[in-house]
Formats: structure tokens, sequence, C-alpha cells
């Protein structure tokens, strides 16, 4: 995983700062985008197992059906780094939209 | 197409080539009340007559271990897509509602499944390479012998083509995966439209093309191994 994580990377790794499994971490990503943003059941599984591999998150538990996940402290590590990225474009975004004068009220 | 006692048989375009095609196929198909049961191992759709239905056709290749199968099924299910049938345990069949979202969200994800099915078609073709060197080694090395069972022409005949076809099979898999990359450059872009991607997908042009550079390679080969056998 480079240093970008994409959008649905970063969602999931969001939704795991709780132990969650596959089903409620699309639910909560859902719920955070109000609605925005359905993760789909291949690109879940694909994405949390590549996530596992590069030990950003971890089996919490693991029962026959459910298996449960949860960021690990090198997840945090990474999913601070793209916050902060993200903070920079959206801040960029912002001032350059204000100084033109079209900064939108509810934004 | 050969039908008989309900049952329908239509021959798989490609499951690994042309997925996106193949579930156009099986929604049709299901429009007209044949419901796709199985692919059977010679490559067959297996279909039963019964009521038509609009539903939405999804196929994935798995290649997880067997233990984390049902987590993954789950994933499936509770998102609305249910598992219908699969192939070989690496293939697995999906329908759900037409207004599911697609199984892929992202394109990233989708190139991840291509690259990963990529490499187990690779891997396992290349299974028959060294079986075909060995073919052709032992009949190079038999070529002077009288008075054998292996001096037989019929049976060298038939030894040389099962070499040869064991040494086609993964220049043949490599081929197919250098030309979907190059031809279809772009099919990650359709993560989540497979059927406008399946209308791009043109079967019977890719097969004479990839038809044409396999008759170039055999020809070039038969010409460089002549008189070897």
């Amino acid at each position: 995983m480079e240093d970008s994580l994409t959008d649905s990377t970063y969602l999931i790794l969001l939704a795991l700062l709780k132990p969650q499994h596959g089903y409620a971490i699309m639910k909560e990503v859902n719920a955070l985008t109000k609605g925005q943003v359905n993760i789909g059941p291949a690109s879940m599984y694909t994405i949390l197992k590549k996530l596992q591999k590069n030990e950003f998150i971890t089996l919490k538990e693991s029962s026959e059906r459910k298996k449960t996940y949860l960021i690990t402290d090198k997840g945090l590590h990474i999913l601070k780094i793209d916050i902060e990225r993200r903070k920079l474009l959206y801040q960029a975004g912002n001032c350059l939209l204000a100084e033109k004068g079209e900064m939108n009220e509810h934004v | 197409m050969n039908m008989f006692k309900g049952k329908k048989y239509i021959f798989s375009r490609g499951i690994a080539f042309y997925p996106e095609k193949e579930m156009q196929l099986l929604k049709k198909q299901a429009s007209k009340g044949w419901h796709f049961k199985k692919m059977s191992h010679i490559g067959f759709l297996v279909f039963e007559k019964g009521t038509p239905e609009d539903k939405a056709f999804s196929v994935d290749f798995f290649d997880g271990l067997p233990e984390e199968l049902s987590e993954y099924l789950v994933i499936y299910q509770e998102a609305g897509w249910e598992n219908i049938a699969n192939y070989k345990k690496k293939y697995f069949y999906f329908k759900a509602d037409c207004d599911t979202p697609t199984i892929y969200s992202d394109s990233e994800s989708y190139w991840l499944r291509m690259k990963k099915e990529w490499i187990w078609l690779s891997i396992r073709s290349l299974f028959y390479f060294p079986l075909g060197i060995g073919l052709l080694i032992l009949l190079f090395l038999t070529k002077t012998l009288q008075e054998h069972f292996l001096s037989s022409l019929g049976i060298r005949t038939l030894l040389a083509f099962i070499g040869m076809l064991c040494i086609a099979l993964p220049i043949g898999v490599a081929i197919n995966v250098a030309f979907s990359i190059i031809i279809y450059s772009d099919r990650t872009k359709y993560y989540n439209q497979p059927e406008r991607f399946a209308k791009r997908q043109k079967i019977v042009r890719d097969s004479l093309f990839l038809a044409m550079i396999g008759f170039i390679i055999g020809v070039l080969i038969s010409i460089l191994l002549k008189n070897s056998f």
C-alpha cells in the first residue's frame, strides 16, 4: 500500500477503529458517508484481505461465519497520515474558493 | 445450444476472460425462465427450466483459504448477493435483485482481483510445462531406437502431440493475459458497469486474432523443431 489510501480503504480503516465484522463495516461506511458510499462485497473482501496482509488491521475474533477485525497501531499511523493529507487537500480547496469569494456557507 | 429433459447447455464464453459477457448471458437466460445451475467440468453452462425472472448476476474469483469461504459468502449474502453455484471452489456465481449495488465498488480492488486470477491461471498452466518438455526430450533421445514400443510412429506422434499441448498451454495463457491487458486496458474503469463493458467484449474478433497468433507461433515452432523427433 502506497502513501495515499483510496476512499474505500480510508473509510474501512475508520470503521475499524472499533472491532467489527464485514457486513457491519459496510453498513458503517454507508452511514458515515450519509448513504453516498456503498462498498460492494467483492471489494470489501479484497480490501480486508489486503489490509490484513499489510498488518493495518488484525483479526480480533473468529467464528465459523463471522470474523471481527480491528485496526492495528500500524494501521492507525497510516490512517492519521492520510487524514492529514486529506485535510491539506480540503483546506487548499477551501482557501482558494474563499479567496475567489465563492465559499458556500453550508460547506 | 442443446436442450433435453428441461435442461439447456450452452458452451461457456470463458469465465476467466469474459465474465462480464457471460453474466449478461445468465441474465438473458433467466429472463426467459432458464436458471443457471452450474458450470460443468468441460465448460458447459447448465440451465434448468423455471419461471422467468429479472435478476443481476455476478461471478467472482476466490483465492482465499477454504476456512475463509464461509466469511466470504456471508459478506455477499448480507449485501444481497445470493450464491447460486461455484466452479471448482474458485469461481463463485451470485444473483441479486437488479437494483443491488455491484459487487465491486472501486477500480483498485477490481484490478487486484484480475491480477490474482491471472497469476493463478498462469501458475496452474505452468504445471504442465515440465511434463511437455520431458516428453519432447524423451522423444528426442529415443529417436534412433529400433524395435521398441517407442519406435512406433503412432505412439511417437501421440506423445509429440501431448508434449506440444503441455508446452502450448502456458504460452497460450500468457498470450491471452497479455492480449486482455492490452486490448481491454481500461477494463478496471468499468468495475461498477459490467453490462457496459460486456458490450465492448468482442469474443469472435478476439478468438480470430488469438488463433492467428497461435498459428504463427505453431508454424515457427514446427520449423524450429523440424526433424528433431
